[in-house]
């Protein structure tokens, strides 16, 4: 918890996130701050405030 | 789901002040009855459903090792976040989900709450396989909410008028279909108990700021068409002056994942 912009990422969170649609691995992206699925759909997942958003009608799917 | 996804959403982003600062929803007996069903021993991953502003999970956060805290609505996320900085609360962490597409891996948790919020989900049938697929064999489902009483004519009175009322409102289910869905879900309920809210004005709850005139009336006409016997057992009526007060039934389940 060393800055409001890590609040929501805490490795707790990280570990255990998995995608809302294909329920895949998810990796952390930094420089992008995506939230990317590890599995089939490959959705990425916005961050925002520090929160991940972890909807699947916000998500980028890959072109 | 898209809609009434959205329709939440629209409604609880105007709101997260409010709830933050609700009494009705920091405190009362449906949090007293969701610790005590819990038992928490300080080990436990935990995931708490709709969190809103955070009561539930903040309420836990002492007792357990860690709590992950969702909702659909970000600026209620938001407000949270703010609310377990000020409090210095370190085992607290957010992510906007969805109740029925948990943002999970299966059996990571060792318990999950959600408190007064299911009434507002497209699908609990989906929610509620949700729940079963992120808790461990043998994790702890503890839920509190709203409910209609036992009655066809009652539920449809009932989820009539709160959706009049609240178009982000869906549906307010009588115990005994509580209790089929959980069960259906894969669940053993351990535990369930019955109880109320506090008693709201119903000039306050009916939000004349937001309703127009002619919606506040249609609901008023609503209650004033159940029996007095009804409006007495199942929801606690009483006059007074212009105004009444009244209450919803809640219902509160402890239940097993096989």
């Amino acid at each position: 918890m060393n800055s409001e912009k890590s609040y929501g990422l805490s490795e707790t969170l990280l570990e255990i996130l998995a995608c809302p649609a294909c329920k895949g691995e998810i990796a952390h992206d930094e420089a992008e701050e995506k939230l990317v699925c590890q599995g089939e759909c490959q959705r990425r997942y916005p961050i925002r405030d520090g929160i991940p958003v972890m909807l699947i009608d916000e998500a980028e799917l890959q072109s | 789901m898209k809609s009434i996804h959205n329709t939440v959403k629209a409604q609880f982003s105007q709101h997260a002040e409010y709830y933050a600062q609700s009494t009705a929803h920091a405190k009362g007996d449906t949090l007293d009855v969701i610790l005590e069903f819990a038992e928490p021993k300080g080990t436990e991953q935990v995931l708490d459903i709709a969190t809103g502003t955070g009561f539930t999970a903040f309420a836990f956060a002492p007792n357990v090792a860690n709590v992950i805290a969702t909702d659909l609505t970000a600026e209620m996320l938001v407000k949270a976040a703010e609310l377990a900085q000020e409090q210095a609360i370190p085992n607290v962490a957010f992510s906007l989900a969805a109740a029925e597409a948990l943002p999970f891996a299966s059996a990571s948790y060792d318990l999950v709450t959600c408190r007064l919020a299911p009434h507002h989900f497209q699908d609990v049938p989906a929610f509620l396989s949700e729940v079963h697929r992120v808790l461990r064999q043998n994790g702890l489902f503890c839920m509190v909410d709203s409910v209609s009483p036992e009655s066809e004519e009652l539920i449809r009175w009932q989820n009539r008028v709160e959706t009049l009322r609240d178009d982000s409102h869906v549906y307010g289910y009588p115990p005994s279909q509580w209790d089929a869905m959980i069960t259906a879900a894969g669940f053993t309920i351990e535990r369930f108990a019955h109880a109320r809210n506090a008693q709201m004005s119903f000039l306050w709850w009916v939000r004349p700021e937001k309703n127009p005139p002619a919606v506040v009336r249609e609901i008023r006409d609503a209650f004033a068409q159940l029996s007095p016997d009804e409006a007495k057992a199942h929801y606690t009526v009483r006059p007074v002056g212009e105004d009444f007060y009244f209450s919803w039934p809640m219902y509160a389940v402890k239940a097993r994942r096989c």
